[in-house]
């Protein structure tokens, strides 16, 4: 929050003698300066998004219905559920590939199984939580990054040319803030609903389409100043193109806008692949995203209320750390863009 | 004022069309229409075919056939839905006012709770009150508002017992049903009212006019009130257009949540049973609530502000 600035002015006047604190007043102010704990979250999503295959104590897709809506066993052993492979599952009849004794060892019961519960289907809610960061991630990744390019350079253009091919741009971005995107979004994952489903490039895509136009606005509005610096003007005077006047002279000075807005809209972005999810417009089914898993527990809040609870809450904190994490980077980068929220 | 009036209508009808032409593009391509109105393996015979292509006028190209829609519609005429039969027109003024109701109540209260908050958060900069109206800014961003109502639902309606988990009630004072939608569709807003206010509200508090007017030695509660409130209502003003888009995206999400009988419920609905002609009016109809609500702001944020006539 706007801490920063607060404690910015605190820090210039007394920057050289160092202050000493209490430790619990010395830990409060690191908490203060330092966005720690929103940092600390997002790199627990980073490390659990990589290294979900290690960290995941389940398969996320494995169903059973043994345990349909099982409670959390906050990691308690539970030697009850414990089955012992009796004779017949000795037999050599496979499944699917799998054996029966297999079969009765993966029902066996270890101590990581349905730490937070299983879902309808049975599936471990942890796992498919931990599994969840994994497609968070990639999806906002690779929607922010298109978003980044195209914005940032539609907004280079439009600020840099002026006239009517601003004019347009910025109609066009008007325009599209007035399209109802979830009925878009929502008819366009319909088309792939009989082909079993969105496949994620599509829903990146979608993603995508309301990642660009911040960039746009804000890149547009920096370029404006920028281009008539006398630096800029002298490597034009100097004989360079357009192109490298963008790239070379421009571009650079609109780097903080481009980090700041990116960072305040990265939690944005996350809330609408959840949401699309929710509304079954998302990932397609086998694979776990937190929107979706709010939506399985949702028939089931009577009795499972652990099924949507938890992924829904890690959205909330993890897309609360991103918009804390960014409202810092803005106090630290450029306080001038705090009219833009 | 008059040319800047002109110039945002012109836009805004330009905006409506753009939207409803999109849908309408997207829909088609979806697949051959005439395969949701009649399955071509069930005893249609190809004149038959023909003869139906013909009249819902899907022989034409795809901007003759938009044209067609948009005339219509501008008539009041819709088509019918096509699970049902019934004119589409009707199918959404039923459920508009659920919608509307529903979306004034949020919006209202949001308006009417972060405002306020987000002045005194300013004034009493660094109190408990002002962590108490960041951190509800904060919470309202962050919290998605599909997990929000089930949370609701969850405390209020499953473990309390006190209010009902959804549907509309009778009549527009059965505030018990009203509780649970209204506050998750209010969420997102108020929180970014009470930022935006609290921001704008810093900003002013600390501009050369208000210092004179501290040092004149104007009581507080007046530099507060009238000199500082009124600049600083300005900014939330104009982000009641922004403010509005959370309302509408927000009923489509709310109203499947709650079973609330309103458009965005309707909407879902229509997706799901590929039902188009339905899907097109309510795109319509929430670009018209929203493109019309943009128009009626940014002309109040220019009369309040006559610096924005001249940009």
């Amino acid at each position: 929050m706007s801490t920063g600035s607060e404690t910015s002015s605190l820090g210039s006047t007394k920057g050289l003698q160092s202050v000493k604190r209490a430790p619990l007043s010395q830990a409060w102010y690191l908490l203060r300066r330092w966005p720690l704990i929103p940092l600390f979250i997002m790199i627990i999503l980073v490390f659990t998004g990589l290294f979900a295959h290690v960290i995941a104590p389940e398969d996320p897709t494995v169903q059973s219905l043994k345990f349909r809506n099982f409670e959390p066993t906050w990691g308690r052993a539970m030697p009850e559920y414990n089955i012992v492979p009796s004779a017949e599952d000795f037999d050599l009849e496979t499944t699917s590939g799998v054996s029966a004794f297999n079969r009765a060892k993966k029902s066996s019961f270890p101590q990581t199984k349905y730490i937070l519960g299983g879902d309808n289907l049975g599936r471990d809610v942890l796992s498919r939580i931990i599994y969840g960061a994994r497609i968070s991630l990639k999806v906002t990744l690779y929607a922010l990054t298109s978003g980044i390019i195209v914005g940032t350079a539609l907004g280079l253009i439009g600020g840099y040319f002026g006239g009517w091919t601003d004019e347009i741009l910025m109609r066009l971005v008007d325009v599209w803030l007035a399209l109802p995107f979830i009925l878009i979004a929502l008819v366009i994952a319909q088309m792939f609903l009989h082909s079993g489903g969105a496949a994620e490039g599509v829903i990146i895509f979608l993603i995508a389409l309301v990642a660009w136009t911040p960039f746009v606005r804000q890149v547009r509005a920096d370029v404006l100043t920028i281009r008539g610096q006398d630096y800029v003007l002298a490597a034009k005077v100097a004989g360079a193109t357009h192109f490298r006047l963008m790239w070379k002279h421009v571009l650079p000075g609109t780097v903080s806008t481009i980090l700041v807005v990116a960072s305040l809209r990265v939690g944005q972005l996350i809330l609408t692949e959840a949401t699309l999810s929710y509304l079954g417009a998302g990932i397609p089914d086998p694979i776990p995203a937190w929107g979706k898993s709010v939506k399985d527990g949702k028939d089931f809040i009577e009795e499972a209320w652990w099924i949507s609870f938890w992924p829904g809450f890690c959205i909330f904190l993890v897309v609360m750390s991103l918009n804390f994490f960014g409202d810092w980077l803005r106090d630290r980068l450029d306080p001038r863009l705090r009219q833009l929220d | 004022m008059r040319k800047f009036i002109l110039r945002r209508a012109i836009f805004a009808v330009f905006s409506i069309i753009l939207a409803t032409f999109a849908v309408f593009l997207i829909s088609r391509a979806a697949g051959d229409p005439l395969d949701l109105y009649a399955n071509s393996g069930y005893g249609l015979s190809e004149e038959g075919e023909r003869a139906l292509r013909k009249k819902l006028a899907l022989d034409r190209p795809v901007v003759v056939q938009y044209g067609l829609w948009l005339g219509k519609t501008l008539q009041g005429d819709m088509g019918e839905t096509l699970l049902e039969r019934k004119p589409v027109t009707r199918t959404i003024t039923q459920r508009l006012p659920a919608t509307i109701h529903l979306g004034l109540v949020a919006f209202v209260g949001s308006f009417a709770v972060g405002i306020p908050l987000g002045i005194l958060s300013a004034v009493k900069r660094g109190s408990l009150l002002d962590y108490c109206g960041r951190f509800i800014a904060l919470l309202g961003q962050a919290v998605p508002q599909f997990w929000l109502g089930l949370v609701l639902i969850f405390i209020f309606a499953v473990q309390l017992r006190l209010l009902p988990a959804g549907l509309r009630g009778d009549g527009l004072w059965d505030v018990k049903h009203l509780i649970l939608p209204s506050i998750t569709m209010a969420s997102g807003g108020l929180a970014y009212y009470t930022r935006i206010t609290r921001t704008a509200m810093l900003q002013v508090l600390d501009s050369e006019y208000i210092r004179l007017a501290r040092a004149k030695g104007v009581s507080n509660n007046v530099v507060i009130w009238k000199h500082a409130f009124k600049n600083a209502i300005i900014q939330p003003l104009t982000g009641m257009t922004l403010g509005l888009t959370f309302f509408l995206s927000g009923s489509v999400l709310v109203e499947t949540i709650f079973t609330w009988p309103g458009m965005g419920d309707m909407a879902i609905t229509a997706v799901n049973n590929n039902d188009f002609p339905v899907l097109q009016g309510c795109v319509f109809f929430f670009t018209i609530l929203f493109v019309g609500s943009t128009f009626l702001c940014d002309i109040l944020y220019a009369y309040i502000d006559p610096r924005i006539r001249y940009d």
